[in-house]
Formats: structure tokens, sequence, C-alpha cells
């Protein structure tokens, strides 16, 4: 080791990625005096493009907002502006929703278990190198992604930004013998989630734990997706829309997007891990098997296992999704009649990477007035900010190059947009020599 | 013969959407499927699998300290090769990857054909700088001739 008194670890982004990050970390001899994770995201360009637009055409255009999660994008906004106009969308029509979001649970938590996340634990730089290695693995992981591809494709129109949802429900629904064709390969799919389970459950993971408090909808009786009420590990709780009183945003000079913190509580962690320890009771019994099985208790709080609990929820949304085609009928209508009416609404739904929250304010003809979008990468910045500084102060041993390597997969734990950014940046450590 | 042309990019990124607007200028091509990406490694390998022949449109920039001053709209053509080569890897990312993945896992097409096109803007918002426009219309052309040759 080089004598040093100060180390700077920085990683900068690279465009064409949904959602670019940046990290810096600066280090002070033995303390960790900077950690900043700067994140450019579009929503406030949305918040503003979507004033003057018309109330129909909203889950349109947020699904542009991230073409990993468009669906939750669209089920947010559906939720937030029926909300403002007292409408309701429930039975098989919530169903269908419900049915949709699974898919993109399916094809997101795939995507990043095995592309971008697994590579992290077995030693590899990315997905090609696990492939040349390990090809019957990444075979399966293309495999599941693609079972959740179909769904999207069916009930959404295609597979990135679906153009089938609308205000009120659907444009088209499916017909029964269309959804049937769907049960082989999510029956498929179930197993290989069941076979992702077994496999990352044999991973090495550091030892770290986090002391965050966890924020997730919960929907007694089932599994918190696309409805819900959020709610913390430390008891808060609180309405869909009181969500702005008790998430408080904040703007940090090194990023776009906002910091959020619980009001009078601090910083929280929303996603996979904060749903899975307040939801876990409700999983399908293969699911829960499945968590049992994979050693996870009634609370996940190593950020690192995250992927464990992905993998988890992939088995639950392969079996949700079995469930819910098999009880479908077809719906009278594609879509509720939704007229417009002055108001505002608010609508919340767990996004692969945890709460999405929207609120619109609408005129009497429907136009918005305003927007708002609280997406989960914001919520947990401050939370990834405050595992890179304990995660380096105890690692300041390592070497530049291997410190950076493993910051970056702490990044990963959280994020696939992120990860997707940070699998292809150039790294650039800078160190003063003493 | 199945051939996919696909067109790589972002179209609300200004001269990023050249590769989509090369795929609308084809769309009336007969016995091709037309295709647009934003370049996702598994969607490319998706789109591309099983193809005889797969053309991808996708913007470049250049960096002009390494290899001169850029020329917005100057076409290059790259085929990849079934095995062996990383030239795509000079490109973004997305795609250099889906391309050594596809290999690994073999799933690339028999044959693959890149079209870059050098750009210049890649701001917010619709549309394309005249050069890129004109290179996107020069190419349509050019692709048209390359399909009626290989079918």
């Amino acid at each position: 080791m080089t004598h040093r008194s100060d180390r700077s670890l920085s990683v900068a982004g690279l465009a064409r990625v949904e959602g670019e990050g940046a990290m810096h970390v600066r280090v002070d001899g033995a303390t960790v005096t900077d950690v900043r994770l700067e994140i450019y995201e579009p929503p406030r360009f949305f918040e503003a493009l979507l004033v003057g637009r018309g109330y129909t055409e909203v889950p349109d255009i947020t699904a542009r907002v991230c073409g990993i999660c468009p669906v939750a994008y669209q089920m947010s906004a559906c939720a937030a502006v029926e909300d403002a106009c007292q409408s309701t969308v429930d039975g098989t029509l919530a169903d269908l929703r419900r049915l949709l979001y699974c898919g993109e649970w399916i094809e997101s938590h795939a995507l990043h278990i095995y592309l971008l996340h697994a590579p992290d634990f077995l030693g590899y730089p990315g997905a090609v190198e696990l492939a040349r290695d390990h090809r019957p693995v990444v075979e399966r992981g293309l495999s599941i992604k693609k079972a959740g591809n179909e769904l999207l494709t069916l009930l959404g129109g295609r597979a990135i930004h679906p153009v089938n949802v609308k205000v009120g429900g659907f444009y088209r629904v499916p017909a029964r013998e269309e959804l049937r064709r769907l049960v082989t390969p999510l029956r498929r799919a179930r197993d290989d989630a069941l076979s992702t389970v077994e496999w990352v459950a044999g991973f090495e993971y550091p030892d770290f734990a986090h002391d965050h408090e966890l924020l997730a909808l919960v929907e007694p009786g089932r599994y918190a997706i696309e409805t819900g009420t959020p709610t913390t590990d430390r008891g808060l709780t609180f309405a869909v829309r009181a969500f702005e009183e008790h998430v408080i945003e904040e703007q940090v000079p090194h990023s776009t997007a906002l910091h959020a913190t619980l009001a009078g509580r601090g910083r929280y962690l929303t996603g996979p891990t904060a749903r899975y320890t307040l939801n876990h009771r409700w999983l399908s019994p293969l699911a829960r098997e499945a968590a049992r099985s994979a050693g996870l208790g009634t609370g996940c709080r190593n950020p690192f296992r995250s992927i464990v609990v992905r993998a988890v929820e992939l088995v639950y949304a392969c079996d949700e999704a079995l469930r819910l085609i098999d009880g479908y009928e077809p719906p009278a209508a594609a879509a509720v009649e939704v007229p417009p009416r002055a108001g505002v609404g608010y609508g919340a739904t767990e996004a692969p990477r945890g709460v999405l929250f929207h609120r619109y304010r609408l005129a009497a003809d429907g136009t918005v007035d305003s927007a708002r979008i609280v997406p989960p990468t914001a919520q947990n910045q401050a939370c990834i900010e405050d595992d890179l500084r304990r995660f380096v102060a105890a690692r300041l041993d390592l070497s530049d190059e291997r410190l950076t390597y493993e910051c970056e997969q702490a990044i990963r734990n959280y994020d696939p947009c992120i990860s997707c950014a940070t699998h292809f940046l150039d790294l650039h450590v800078a160190r003063t020599v003493q | 013969m199945r051939t996919v042309v696909i067109g790589v990019g972002n179209p609300y990124r200004r001269d990023d959407g050249v590769g989509s607007a090369v795929a609308e200028l084809l769309r009336d091509l007969p016995g091709v499927e037309v295709a647009q990406s934003l370049g996702e490694t598994t969607d490319l390998m998706e789109l591309w699998d099983g193809a005889d022949l797969a053309i991808l449109v996708d913007a470049i920039l250049v960096d002009a300290v390494r290899t001169g001053p850029a020329r917005p709209g100057r076409i290059h053509r790259l085929s990849v090769p079934a095995a062996g080569c990383g030239a795509a890897s000079t490109h973004g990312p997305g795609l250099g990857e889906a391309v050594e993945l596809a290999r690994v896992l073999d799933r690339l097409p028999a044959r693959l054909v890149l079209y870059a096109v050098e750009v210049t803007d890649v701001g917010h918002g619709r549309g394309l700088s005249l050069p890129v426009a004109a290179a996107s219309r020069r190419l349509a052309e050019r692709i048209r001739a390359e399909v009626s040759w290989c079918a």
C-alpha cells in the first residue's frame, strides 16, 4: 500500500441509460469526508411537460419516463388521475392491471438479477463474461425475462412503453385463449425462478447491514404491487394522499434528483427489501417456501441480499400471474368511463425499484394543471450514500481499484437503472500521494 | 430468408433518432421486418434472433481528438462476422454488449450489418439536424438496395 492522506474515488457517467449516475467518494486519512451519488433523472422535465395536456394522455406520456418500468409509471398515473376524477377501476380490469404489472416485475427483476447484479457476486465484469462460463444460467435468465415480455406485449401492446393502457382500464382486453397461451411459458418461468432463488442463495454476501427505516405499500391479504397503503417497519402509516406531508424532498447541489426524507424521522429506504420486510407474510405459499429455504427471515437489511429478494419476488410474480390468468373471464368492457372532474388525485404503486408516487391537479375539463412524480431512485439516494459512507469506512485497506469496484456493487444493490450505468462507466481514480 | 432492419436510438434526443427515422422510411419494404429499439441488450437479441440478415442503424458521436473532426451525416458500414470480432464495441454499450452476449449464446443472426451515422446534436427534443436528416434518406435508399441484392 502506498502512504496516502487523501483518496478520491470517482466514477463518471455515460449517456443512453435510463438514469445517468456518477459516484464520488473522498477519504481524508481514515475518515470518509464526502460521498456523493450524482443522478440525472428526467422527472422534473416530465412534470412540466404534463401541464396543459389532457388527463387521458398522462399514462402514455409518463410511460416514457423509464424504459425498464414504464408500467409502474402508467399504473401510478392511472391511479392518481382516476382518484382525481373520483372513479374506481376494480374487478377484472384491476386484475388485468396487476397481471400487466407482474409482467414488468418479471422482466425487470430477471434483467437485474442475471445481467446486472449476478456478475458482481461471481467475479465477472459483466453478463458477457458470465455467459461465457455459465451459458445455461444466462439462458435461463433470458428465458424468464422473455415470459415477462410476452405478458407485457399481450396486455400492453408492446414490451417497452406499452400503448394499450388507458385511464379507466385498457383499449383492448385479451381473449381467454390469448392469455391461456402464456400459461406454459409462465409455468416454465416459475420453475426457472425457483432455480434462480436456489442459485442466488448460494452466493457469498458481504457482512453488512443498514438501519434505514423501510417504506413500502401494504395491502393486507396480498403482496403489494399496484395498490396499498404507505407503511414503514417502525409503525408509521399514512394514506397515499398524505404522501407529500410525510415525504419531504429537498434539492442537493450534486444531483438533479431530489433527496427524500420522512418528515421528523430522516432517511428511509424503499424497494424490494422494504417490500419483502413489510409484505412477506402475503407471499404465495410457493414463494414463501422459496424465501424460507433461501434463508430470508422476516426481513432483509443487507442490501447485497436484495438479489435474493428479487428472485423470491420473481417466483411470486410468476405464481400470481398464473393465478390471475386461471381466474380470468373477459370483462364486458375494456375500460370504465372516467369523466373529467376538477380536483387533485394521488396514486402510488410498487415499481420494481420501490414506491412510485404521482399527484395530478386537473381542471374541470381534465387539463393537467400540475403534476408531481416521486420516483423510487430519488427516494433511495440518501440511503445509498449512507451505505457507501459506512461501506468505504470499513474497507479503507483496499486498493482504490478494488474499493471503487466494491462501491459500484454497493450502488448496484439498489437500482437497475443506475446499475445499467455503472456497468459501462469509465473509472477515474485520483489519489494524492503524501 | 428472414431480414430485419432495426433502428436503434431515442427519437426524443434529436440526432439520436436517426435509426428510427431510417426505420420509418423503410416501413413499406416488402418481406422485411422493421423494428425500433432503444438499444437495450436483450431487446436487440430478441429482435434479431433467428434472422438471416439483420441491419442495424444507429447514431455515433465522433471523438474528434482521437479520430479527427466529425462529419455529421457521414455513414459508416460495419459487418459483424460470426466470430472473433469486437468491432461493434466501439459503439454504444447496449449494442456492443448485445453483439458479444449473442455471440456467446449463439444468437447472432447469420449476417449482422451495422450502419452508423455520425451525428452532431443529441440534445432534448425531436427532429434531426439537416446533414443527419439528409443522411437518413440516403441510408434508407442504400438499405433498400442492399436488401434487394440479398433477397
